[in-house]
């Protein structure tokens, strides 16, 4: 079933992870959306756009993914991989923000001090060996430029104005890649993880994330 | 016609030559003024250059061209010549009018920097600027008014003033010194929430006295700044981080873990209830009428009054869900007489007496 995109405006339900928008024709050309306590009319449309956004929550500008299970990466090796990943939702008529959601769970975490830390979003995957089943997707790329052997346990990813990829039924984040240089850095390609994805937007670059707290 | 008379001196030495050169000084000037605002203020609408380009500066340079017409004119008209005191009428004419244009470009250059720059730390260098420039103005002035090499002297006399002056000024230059080492110090900036003795809020602005506190219930505390230096000050935002720290009492009779667990499930729940640091739950002590369990959950520092309401509130919830009790304070008496109470009887005007052991 057709998630993310363009939706023509009709007399019709639409599920987003488990959100669920229901969009009503009053009359000619005048509909009314509606999610959980959010409504909008929208008056003469004929699309909607549901794109996916990166996992901002109440504004926080980093995704950290806690790995289920510890990586230990060999020493000169890439290794290529997956996570799931939570997405915020935006909705818009021709070019007007009328809603944003966040699906699935929501939890945060502090990445590094009490006093020098920041407020990450916060998420919990294994490292998939293929594209995994959920609504929202990290492709990593896991480099290990150095001669010894590198535990990974969280990646640190920033989300902030990120540029987000999607197909019908998924999220994609950009393409990530973590180096296991010491502190490990992690680059936000703003490139698609698969070229037959759409952009939401033209992206951006972004600068690299140093992991001061690593692994 | 007696030609003779124009260039004759008319009153206190002011000819009729001179009132016609001060006349023509100030029109002269204020045409070249006027000429220059408005170029200015046509530049202001063709360039990106607006911060120094725009009405306030063609208002400033079309002040100065008057100004400078004035003083040119009382020079023509001779009436800077005359002493006062130690100095004339012109250098003091020249130092108010040097005074004050610096005033106005110190004031310019200050909105300026609020301007382009509108940080909390901008707002207090855009003052210290302000006051910086103003007092070398201040001196500088009095040096074209040529009395600065009498202030030693002029200081001296007023010795007895100042020593007067100085007892009673002792607080004002305590908050301003206060002001300048907060500035170093950095114990807070605008826009944190703090709490100073018994005021929290957040601070508004912070002056060179003072410091401006809007406490929680939307009123403005002022706070002088040698008080403020001299307090504990708990900065309640400055790490991203805070913790709710929360008591629950619950009966004796009730199972510890299982209460423990369905806290932490609650806590888990809750989406700014930070997953790390993990949220402790925990048996603190055995009270007078409950076992005291012990909740510490980190929260962003922004949303630490939101969340705490409701951690309480979801974790009375979960309680009463899982049927877990929640005492009240209970006392037992022990008496170490027997006990004797007298029952009255109001019908028979008898008294009863009954005895009880305790």
């Amino acid at each position: 079933m057709k998630t993310f995109g363009e939706h023509e405006l009709k007399t019709k339900f639409i599920h987003v992870g488990n959100k669920k928008i229901h969009i009503i024709e009053n009359s000619e050309g005048v509909f009314t959306y509606k999610r959980d306590d959010v409504v909008v009319r929208i008056l003469k449309g004929r699309k909607l756009s549901i794109l996916p956004a990166p996992a901002e929550g109440y504004g926080v500008g980093f995704l950290m993914v806690k790995l289920v299970e510890r990586l230990a990466v060999p020493p000169g090796e890439t290794v290529h991989g997956y996570l799931s990943a939570p997405v915020d939702v935006v909705v818009k008529a021709g070019n007007a923000l009328i809603d944003r959601f966040i699906v699935g769970r929501e939890k945060y975490a502090l990445y590094g001090e009490h006093s020098i830390g920041v407020i990450a979003r916060y998420h919990v995957s294994p490292f998939y060996e293929s594209e995994p089943d959920s609504l929202g997707v990290v492709k990593l790329i896991i480099r290990n430029p150095t001669k010894d052997w590198k535990l990974v346990e969280r990646v640190v990813i920033p989300t902030k104005n990120s540029v987000m990829f999607y197909s019908e039924e998924r999220a994609y984040y950009p393409l990530i890649i973590l180096t296991t240089k010491e502190p490990y850095e992690v680059n936000n390609t703003g490139n698609p993880p698969d070229g037959r994805l759409k952009a939401t937007h033209k992206a951006e670059p972004m600068p690299n994330f140093r992991m001061r707290w690593w692994p | 016609m007696n030609t003779t008379a124009i260039s004759l001196p008319m009153v206190s030495g002011i000819t009729l030559e001179g009132i016609l050169k001060a006349v023509l000084a100030v029109v002269i000037l204020t045409l070249i003024g006027e000429i220059a605002k408005k170029g200015i203020i046509r530049a202001s609408k063709e360039t990106d250059l607006t911060w120094i380009l725009n009405e306030d500066t063609a208002e400033l340079i079309f002040k100065l061209f008057v100004l400078g017409g004035v003083i040119g004119a009382l020079y023509s008209l001779g009436l800077m010549k005359y002493n006062v005191g130690p100095t004339t009428i012109g250098n003091l004419a020249f130092a108010v009018g040097f005074f004050y244009i610096s005033y106005l470009i110190a004031k310019k250059s200050k909105d300026y920097l609020l301007q382009t720059k509108r940080g909390p730390e901008d707002k207090i260098k855009a003052k210290l600027f302000y006051y910086t420039f103003i007092t070398l103005a201040f001196f500088l002035a009095l040096s074209f008014a040529g009395i600065i090499g009498e202030l030693g002297a002029l200081l001296a006399a007023a010795g007895i003033t100042g020593i007067v002056l100085g007892f009673s000024s002792r607080t004002v230059v305590s908050n301003f010194v206060s002001g300048i080492f907060m500035y170093f110090d950095k114990p807070l900036k605008i826009g944190d929430a703090v709490q100073v003795g018994n005021v929290q809020g957040v601070v508004e602005d912070i002056r060179i006295f003072s410091t401006r506190i809007r406490t929680w219930d939307g009123t403005l505390v002022r706070i002088p700044n040698e008080a403020l230096f001299n307090s504990n000050i708990v900065n309640l935002k400055r790490y991203p981080v805070r913790r709710v720290d929360v008591q629950v009492g619950i009966a004796y009779a009730e199972d510890a873990q299982r209460a423990i667990e369905a806290i932490e499930k609650t806590l888990d729940e809750i989406p700014l209830v930070l997953a790390e640091p993990e949220p402790k739950v925990y048996v603190e002590n055995l009270g007078d009428s409950a076992v005291i369990l012990r909740v510490w959950a980190w929260v962003p520092s922004e949303k630490w009054f939101d969340v705490r309401t409701e951690i309480v509130r979801k974790i009375k919830e979960t309680l009463d869900r899982e049927g877990i009790e929640i005492p009240f304070p209970q006392r037992v008496n022990w008496f170490a007489n027997e006990l004797t109470i007298r029952i009255d009887d109001d019908s028979s005007n008898k008294h009863n007496n009954v005895n009880y052991k305790t």
